[in-house]
Parts: structure tokens; sequence; C-alpha cells
């Protein structure tokens, strides 16, 4: 009995003292996150944060865009790697690390900033998933890359700097690139009049869908290049029809397309603009902002894409087909036809070649249903943000790196873009560092290239090409000069690829960027994935004749009752605050 | 012998051609990732793989070969299992004995069962278990992989119910001899129950060879990341809707199918070869703690 006793004795004991700890969790939470950010791992960063915070008085009052802190401060990151930065750049690279190369001395010895990563994740979902449990947890760096939706929760409760000050920290050049796309960046990232975030530059122009056939198909069969939705119906007609890989099989899929519908490669975004209906983004209507996918305009394409189907013209099992299964039907000679992006040469195109050397694709400008010219829907440039921890003393340091980023980057008179960019025997070099501030030049920087490298292509004179151009000039060139594993370069920056069919579009100003560029509003975070799923499911029924196209009148009252009204509400109230 | 009626016959054929069917559905996949790995790269992307390489050639493997990701990824499952294994075993050990034990020699036992049983129906769930391993430092080290799931409750009950089959008499006579409970743990009650102890050591390594959440969200470099998280990084499709302004250079590179067969496959090489030695042990380890009890 008086073992029993004891054991019972100690039971309690142990139940208290869990409950003990259970509250004392609870209880200095909240302290402890800032505790934890400054003292990280190693416990140095707090003596040297703390060091640097008595010299923000004097600091603060010059402001000197490439000013360096003396003593140097340490700011903390996180950041995602991948295989192409791995085997393309560190391993040719001997000594270098993420957390120790050039750009961070770079940073270290001319601004006094010290990079230190607290983690660093591998795979872009394994970055947001690393991400989210961190920052959840209270884990936020100094300087943090995210997403709008992450940025306004971020602000929403209190965890990031108002960015505008710092603003005035802008180098000359920085100012020049860092506005060249516009305002929209800045908008976006502004909630409640304060600006939360520094965006990435980059061009939402490089999304425009352009029609990729197979050309020596094209010539095969006589048929001239698409000028009419017609015309390209006959192309998909043609090759379906006369089994163009000629293996006696039934087998040629017309008009490649992927489960998602919405797609970067065998998409059907430059489908629909042809019928100038735009999915999935906000189109400006009479003053107010609609959402594309429940337009009238959708109903026709769709009844025609549910006649393809019908007929044989698209693969009868595409609703379970994403994107990298679909690159198996061009790869191997099955398809000759699809809607995508720019890149779609190097991937998957590239693999026809591989197999096939005498199969050749070009991209050709999306054609319109009628006389109307269609214009193309992209997204806002910018998808990324740098915001700043309220922890963090120095908010100025990211404009600083910032500044120097670019200098390295797109001077041109300091011509360091061969060591700080691309270098010879390390391509990306540039990903190094833990400040990217996207594109050079804004708006234009990839068609710059390609119109800087034209004339050279012609000539075969690469003098006076500089950064990324000069690089693309050597890619384009040695498909020119023979090598065809190549030859997906001269596909998209090549004299006549893709991006010649982009100029064209940005010449003829055929561009409808996205109008709601702010962040994601409340019931669109609670209610669009149910309502993207809803939308997407319909659109396979009818495409597939398994709804008519009636139920699409039905769905559009659905997505209304079922919080697309009240998003649509939130948006125009964006809208109108944005005038 | 007793001639097998004609029901019987027409059972063993269909249930032959069933069981072959359904072995099939397991092993097909196998050969197919390893066909696709001894392939050229064109080939896999043009799907024209099935159960036979096309265009034989050893350059993927020749590529993982010369990876040093994978094999540092290799070195930290390796060190897990070993590490995470024999933890596993200890305390599943140590503490199905107590447990097996009646009320009446161990007061509240019971209420100590149902203490772990209750861990395997709730747990603290994610952001907090982050932020425990978090707070207590074992973040970004290999024991944030092995710690926090330390005792196998599951296996812990199945090791409770073996040792109950095993006749008291045994215990009682070691008592006898002299022995106290570690002796006769250790003893008597290990060495009795190798087929058990052998089929959860199975279990305990799978499980934490095949684990790779825990790595990718515990870890703070991806030097660190055990073998699966790695091959979680290699394996995924990249969302093509998504590919941004630079990234689309990298497409070709990362969408190797041939290289991501390799890994997978060399991957699974090591937890295969286990099998074979502890599989003699597997349905004599489970069944017997099932049906006598």
């Amino acid at each position: 009995m008086k073992r029993g006793k004891l054991f019972f004795t100690v039971f309690i004991i142990l139940a208290v003292a869990m409950l003990f700890t259970a509250v004392g969790c609870g209880d200095n939470g909240q302290d402890k996150v800032v505790d934890n950010e400054q003292v990280g791992k190693d416990g140095t960063a707090k003596i040297e944060s703390n060091g640097g915070a008595k010299d923000e008085g004097e600091e603060s009052k010059k402001i000197d865009p490439f000013g360096k802190y003396d003593p140097p401060i340490e700011v903390t990151f996180v950041r995602r790697t991948d295989d192409a930065l791995e085997s393309n750049v560190l391993s040719r690279l001997e000594g270098e690390t993420i957390d120790e190369n050039l750009y961070t001395r770079l940073y270290e010895e001319r601004l006094g900033i010290k990079a230190r990563y607290l983690w660093i994740a591998k795979g872009q979902e394994q970055y947001q998933q690393k991400f989210n449990v961190a920052i959840a947890s209270g884990d936020i760096p100094d300087i943090v890359n995210v997403n709008l939706t992450q940025l306004k929760q971020l602000a929403e409760n209190d965890l990031i700097h108002d960015v505008s000050a710092i603003m005035e920290y802008t180098s000359p050049l920085c100012n020049e690139i860092i506005h060249s796309t516009g305002d929209e960046p800045f908008m976006a990232a502004t909630f409640n009049g304060k600006l939360f975030g520094i965006p990435q530059v980059g061009s939402g122009k490089g999304a425009a869908h352009l029609i990729w056939l197979r050309t020596d198909w094209l010539e095969r069969y006589g048929l001239p290049a698409p000028k009419t939705m017609d015309d390209l119906f006959n192309i998909i007609k043609t090759f379906v029809k006369s089994d163009p890989d000629g293996n006696g099989e039934d087998d040629t899929i017309g008009l490649a397309i992927s489960k998602e519908l919405w797609n970067g490669y065998a998409g059907l975004e430059g489908f629909f603009n042809g019928y100038h209906a735009y999915p999935a983004i906000w189109i400006e209507k009479e003053g107010q902002l609609v959402y594309g996918s429940i337009q009238p305009e959708m109903r026709q394409p769709l009844v025609k894409l549910a006649e393809m189907y019908r007929e044989g013209y698209l693969d009868k099992e595409f609703a379970v087909k994403d994107g990298g299964k679909v690159a198996e039907a061009p790869a191997s000679g099955r398809s000759g036809v699809h809607y995508g992006q720019q890149w779609n040469s190097l991937w998957p195109l590239q693999a026809n070649r591989d197999n096939d050397p005498k199969a050749d694709w070009k991209a050709f400008p999306i054609v319109s249903i009628d006389g109307e010219p269609a214009y193309n829907q992209i997204p806002m440039g910018s998808s990324g943000w740098y915001a700043i921890s309220k922890n963090m003393k120095h908010p100025e340091a990211l404009m600083k790196m910032y500044n120097l980023f670019m200098e390295k980057n797109y001077d041109k008179d300091k011509q360091e873009y061969s060591i700080y960019a691309n270098n010879s025997n390390a391509e990306g070099i540039w990903k190094l560092s833990p400040v990217i501030t996207g594109n050079g030049e804004g708006e234009n920087y990839c068609l710059e290239i390609w119109r800087t490298i034209k004339e050279p292509l012609k000539t075969g004179n690469p003098e006076g090409l500089w950064g990324e151009a000069r690089a693309n000039y050597g890619f384009v060139k040695r498909y020119l000069d023979g090598d065809d594993g190549y030859w997906g370069w001269n596909g998209t920056k090549g004299i006549e690829g893709s991006w010649s069919i982009i100029n064209q579009y940005n010449k003829n100003n055929l561009f409808l960027m996205e109008s709601f560029i702010g962040a994601p509003t409340p019931t669109m975070v609670d209610k669009m994935s149910t309502l993207n799923k809803m939308q997407h499911e319909i659109l396979i029924r009818i495409i597939m004749g398994e709804s008519s196209i009636e139920e699409f009148d039905k769905f559009i009252i659905d997505w209304n009752k079922l919080g697309g009204e009240a998003i649509t509400q939130e948006v125009n109230d964006w809208y109108q605050s944005t005038k | 012998m007793i001639k097998d009626s004609r029901g019987r016959k027409v059972f063993l054929i269909t249930n032959n051609i069933f069981l072959i069917a359904a072995s099939l559905l397991c092993l097909l996949p196998i050969i197919h990732i390893a066909a696709v790995s001894f392939s050229s790269s064109s080939a896999a992307t043009a799907g024209l793989v099935r159960l036979w390489p096309v265009n034989f050639t050893l350059n993927s493997y020749d590529y993982v070969f010369k990876r040093v990701e994978f094999w540092r990824s290799m070195g930290v499952s390796l060190r897990r299992i070993t590490l995470g294994g024999s933890i596993n075993m200890l305390l599943t050990i140590i503490i199905a004995y107590p447990l097996s034990k009646e009320n009446r020699s161990f007061p509240f036992r019971t209420f100590y069962v149902w203490l772990f049983f209750i861990t395997t129906l709730f747990n603290g769930g994610l952001i907090p278990g982050y932020m425990l391993i978090n707070r207590i430092g074992l973040i970004d080290t290999i024991w944030s992989l092995i710690l926090p799931g330390a005792v196998p409750v599951f296996n812990v009950i199945l090791l409770l119910n073996f040792y109950r089959q095993i006749p008291k008499e045994l215990e009682e006579a070691a008592f006898i001899d002299g022995a106290n409970h570690w002796a006769t743990l250790w003893r008597i009650y290990v060495p009795t129950s190798v087929p058990a102890l052998a089929t959860l050591t199975l279990f305990a390594l799978v499980g934490h060879w095949n684990s790779w959440f825990d790595g990718l969200i515990y870890m703070n470099r991806p030097e660190h990341y055990p073998l699966q998280s790695y091959l979680q990084t290699v394996v995924i499709q990249r969302d093509l809707s998504l590919v941004g302004d630079d990234e689309w250079k990298d497409l070709m590179e990362v969408s190797d199918r041939t290289v991501k067969a390799a890994q997978i496959f060399l991957g699974a090489l090591p937890i295969l070869s286990v099998y074979p030695f502890l599989q003699r042990y597997f349905v004599k380890g489970i069944v017997l703690g099932s049906i006598k009890g």
C-alpha cells in the first residue's frame, strides 16, 4: 500500500508540473519571440545589433545611399535555393557557399552589412512551407522577401516597418530602375496609405501567350502562318488528320492543353484572349472592375472547345494531365500546336528537337475570332516584395543593398556584370545575393535584350554587347553555328524568336494588364480558392461535354452567391481608393 | 494427403491470379522507375519508356554519383536510421516491459498506458511543434528528427501485447533464481521476443527512412536534409503557371526525368536491402501477437 501512495504522489506532482509548464509557455511566449530573434542560434547577434543601435542617431542624420555601417551590423535573412543554383553556380566556384560568397563579402566591405541566414530551404514549395511555419511561430528575419498576401498579413499584425522613409536612400540608378515599371508595384504594397514593401522589379509582358506551331509540319502541308482563328483550326485539323509523325497511328493531339487550363505551357489564356475573354483576372469594364471568368465573352470559346473535344481535336484525357505530362506529346512528335509563354522553346520543345532533329517550332502572335485585335492578358510584373521586420534597427540597410546590387548588375559604366551577374564560369551568380532586386531597366528588360542582340546576330559581331545580352547572344550564336543543343535559345531570343512576337505585341500595345493589383481582399482570402475550384470544375465539364453551356449561366449565379459578389464589391472599393 | 476439391482448386487459381495481379501493381512502378533511370533523357521526356529502358545509358547515374547533395543527404538519412532506430527500439523495449505487467504489480499501469496512447490521438500541431523544437534548441540538428518520435507508441503497444503472451512461469522462475526486473527483461523477455523485435525494428527503420516533412520543417540548411526531404525537392513538379522571369531558364535543367528516377531508385535501395534479412520474422512477429491475445 505504501508503494501505491508513493506512485500516487509522484503522479500528482507530475500532473501539476505539466500544468504549470503549459501555463508558463503561454505567458512568456510573446517576449520570447523577440528574444530569440536577437539572440539567434549562436548568441552573437544580440551584441552586434545592440552595438548598431547606439549609432542610429548619427546615422540617420545624413542620407548616404552607400553609407557604410561602422561598426558593421548584422542583418538576418531567409532564402531559398534550387538545383540550378547548386549545380550552375556553387559547384563551379571553389570555396563559395550560400552563407559566404562574393556578395556577402561585397555587402560587408562596402556597406558594413553582415548577412546571416536564419534558414535556407530548397525549392519554391518547400520554402513556402517552411516560411509559413517559421513566420507563424514568430521567427521573422530582419529583411524578408514575401508575396502580397504575406505582406498584408505581416503589415496587419504590425510586424513590419513602414518603408516610405527608406525610399530617400535610393541611388539615382536604383530610383530609375525601380520606378521603370510604373506605380503599380508600389500601389500594391501600400495599405492605409503606408508603404510596407519594396518591390522586386519585373515585367509581366513575358507572360503573354503565343501560339507555338511545328513549322516543319506547316511547310510539309503548305499551310500559311495563322492570321485568324479559322486558319488555326485548319492547321489543327490538318495535323490531326494527316498523321504528321508518320507512325500510322491516329495519335496526333490537336491543340495541347493541360488540366490546369491556365498555364505557362499548354494553357488556354491565349485561346480565350482570341475571343476577347480574359479568364481568371480582373478587368475594367465601364469604370468598374469585373471578374473575367464570369463575363459573357467566355461562352463562345467554351462552346468551341467543347466542339473540338467532341471532334477529337483535344486530348481526350487532358483533364488528368498536368503540364509536365502534356509535354510528352510534343517531345515525342505527337503534337504540333499549343498556346504558351515565350520560354516554351527551351522547355519542353527542346526535347522534341533532341529526339527529332527535323522538328522545328516557331511562336506566332495569338489570333482573333473577329476583325478586332486580340489583347494579351498579363499579370503585374512584380511578384515579390521585401519587407523589414519591426525588430530591425536599420531599415535603410535594405535600400543600400538594393543600390549596391543594381550598381554591380546594371550600371553600364562600371561594366562589372561579368563578375557579379553572369560570371563566365558560373552563370547566374547574382542569385547568391541575399537581396535580389529583379530585372534591370524594368518593363522591357528581356525585350531590350532581344532588341540589342538582333543586329549583332545578323552581322555576327558581338562588340559593344555586355551583360545578359552578351550571354544570350552567345547561346543563340551557338545554335546558329550548328549546336542543336541551343536550338531552344534561338526559339526565344533568336531574330525570329518568341520575343520578336512580344516586341510586336508591345509595339501595337496589345497587352491588357490585370486591373486588380492590390493584396487579396478578406473575402478573397476566405472564398477565392473555393470559387476557383468551382470555376475549374465547370469549365472542364463544359469542355468535356458533360455539362451543356447553359450550366455556365448557373455557374455565374453560384459564383456571385458564394462570395463572388462580395469580392467584386471589395475589389471595386479598392479600385475607387486608388483613383 | 487430401485431394483438393473442385471448389478449392477454383479458389486457388483465382486467389493466385489475384495475388499475382496485386503484387504486379506494387512491382511495376518500381520497374518503371528503374527503366526510366536507365533511359536517355529525351526518350523519357517524350514518355516512350514503359518497363524496359529506351536507348540504354548510365548518364543519369553518372550524374547522380557526382552529386554531392545526394550523398550528403544519404549520409544524414543513414545517421538518422541508426540513431533513431536504436533509440526507438531501446525505448520501445523498456517502456513495453513495465506496461505489460498486471495492475497488481504496477499500480496506475492503465493510467500510464493511456498517457502514452493519448499521444497517438492528439498532438500539439505543426506550429507549436516547431516552436517547441526551436526554443529548446533542437532546430537544425539531427535530434529534431529523432527525439519528437522517439517513443513509437504503436510499436510499444504491439510489443506490450507480445510480452503478455510470454508464459508467466518463465518470469517467476527467473525471479526465484534471483533475477531482478532489469535482468528478467534483458535475459528472458528480449531473447524470447526476437521475431517481434525484428519486425518492430523494420517498422522503425522504414518510418525514419521514409519521413520527409520533419526534415523540411526542422532543418535550416538544405545540406542537413535527410534523403527523402532532398528527394522531395527533386521530384516535385514545378507549377508552370508561376514560372518567374528568370526561372524559365532553369526549367530545362530541373525537369530531367531520368535523373529524378535514378535518385528515387537509389534512394529506395538501402531500405530494400534490409528487408530480406528481417522479413523472415515479419509474419511470425505480428501474427503471434494477435492470435493468442
